[in-house]
């Protein structure tokens, strides 16, 4: 029993049936382990799955802890399908286009089984004029910002969006856009409302979810661009949009049009490395006739294992096309509204001195 | 308010009750509750058995047919099961 059985074991679970080179689960994994790693990476579902059809052996005690930590998930997922299907409700009433993102759209719409696609919040679009609006009409089923923003008006122009949360504990991830930081703002460049949604029942509610293609680049955004190391399911979320059929060349001329297509090249190098899937087929020939630029490899550095708000704050800067847009920028985060200084517990002439040290070391070089 | 047990009304889950099936059980969630309700053993059989209307004379039928239980030792688990669940709200007249 070791920690590369296990972490084998895990990887498994979360590439099983989409032709992955990895063998199936054996019995060299520590099984409290695998089980805090499935409950941790949200697989219980793929591995109940795994389990029934015989690929994962698990001794009675730890099956009975799986079957009970896979009830715990479902019923998370339906509180928060309850919430998505209520703030819809409410975007609807106050007349605001939204497209529902991640999780709930790819559980019922690609997945074989939503209980194989599991999430621990709901991730919603709005348009950037939209956006204010909509947090305000989110506030009637409690919702309130988890931070506050620099200055009034910041995030609607400049943030991924705005993590919402209420007194149950569930979040809302309100976004205009689909990731933080400089790839983020060169995607926001391309418009996510343009396409028809992909429409989803949740109960007696209709869901506007991202369409295929725009669902496919945000799940190789999440994948190449979230946690460092990569959590797994946005990896097969990658996987499970190229088997439902997605077309893995056109999302590369879309990324590649603005300037994203080494995010792209990213996710399906980790999901060819994690799930051992090898989706590069489509873009090989391409990848080679574009080796990725220096500058793509420093923005792509911002996304990394030492990541933090403002090194991505520095890349964003400095990649603004516009000088407006970055004098806007920086004034927010020199000067911040008081309210955000006090919550972050730091005095101006300490956040000024951290600014420019910020930007000078995050310069491109 | 719920009707209680009658031959003469049939009842069906109601459209708007979120639901995920597990190994062991039905995590259902009903419109106006907070927290799911979990449905394991002869409970998830009457869940099953409300997959289309059904009186609840037909559902203790189901349910002792699923469940090898007699339905005379089990009709009177079945009805309250069914009332609850009305209560509850996931299940409504057909």
């Amino acid at each position: 029993m070791t920690d590369a059985g296990t972490r084998a074991a895990l990887r498994a679970v979360a590439a099983r049936s989409l032709g992955s080179r990895s063998p199936a689960p054996h019995d060299a994994f520590d099984a409290p382990q695998l089980l805090d790693a499935l409950s941790r990476q949200r697989l219980t579902g793929l591995a109940v799955e795994a389990v029934t059809a015989g690929d994962l052996a698990l001794d009675a005690a730890a099956l009975d802890e799986l079957y009970d930590r896979h009830d715990e998930q479902m019923a998370l997922d339906l509180r928060l399908e309850r919430m998505l299907g209520d703030a819809v409700d409410v975007l609807d009433g106050a007349s605001i286009e939204y497209r529902a993102l991640k999780g709930p759209v790819l559980a019922h719409t690609v997945y074989r089984d939503p209980a194989l696609r599991s999430f621990g919040d709901v991730d919603v679009l709005v348009r950037d004029r939209d956006f204010d609006a909509a947090i305000n009409a989110l506030r009637a089923l409690g919702f309130r910002r988890r931070f506050v923003e620099p200055r009034p008006g910041f995030d609607a122009r400049f943030a991924k969006g705005a993590c919402l949360e209420r007194s149950d504990g569930l979040e809302l991830d309100l976004h205009r856009t689909l990731a933080p930081g400089a790839f983020g703002l060169r995607l926001a460049r391309v418009d996510l409302f343009a396409s028809a949604p992909r429409w989803f029942q949740v109960g007696t509610a209709k869901v506007a979810g991202l369409d295929d293609e725009l669902a496919f680049v945000h799940a190789c955004f999440h994948a190449a661009l979230g946690d460092d190391p990569p959590r797994l399911v946005p990896l097969r979320d990658v996987a499970e949009l190229v088997r439902a059929g997605v077309d893995v060349a056109a999302g590369l001329e879309r990324l590649s049009a603005v300037g994203c297509a080494v995010v792209l090249q990213r996710a399906l190098a980790l999901v060819d490395q994690e799930l051992e899937i090898d989706l590069t087929a489509a873009t090989e020939a391409w990848s080679r006739m574009h080796p990725s630029t220096r500058v793509d490899r420093w923005i792509l550095k911002s996304y990394g294992a030492s990541r933090s708000y403002s090194s991505q704050a520095a890349v964003s800067f400095w990649t603004m096309p516009s000088m407006r847009d970055r004098a806007a920028f920086a004034h927010a985060l020199a000067f911040p509204s008081r309210s955000y200084v006090r919550a972050r517990g730091r005095g101006y002439t300490e956040r000024l001195a951290k600014s420019v040290r910020l930007v000078r070391d995050w310069r491109p070089r | 308010m719920p009707t209680p047990a009658t031959d003469s009304v049939a009842w069906r889950r109601r459209d708007t009750t979120l639901s995920r099936r597990t190994p062991r059980a039905v995590l259902i969630l009903a419109d106006g509750s907070d927290e799911p309700l979990r449905l394991a053993g002869p409970a998830l059989a009457v869940w099953d058995g409300l997959d289309e209307p059904v009186t609840d004379a037909a559902l203790v039928v189901r349910v002792a047919a699923a469940t090898g239980v007699p339905a005379d030792d089990i009709g009177g688990d079945v009805i309250a099961t069914r009332t609850a669940l009305a209560l509850i709200g996931a299940v409504t007249e057909a």
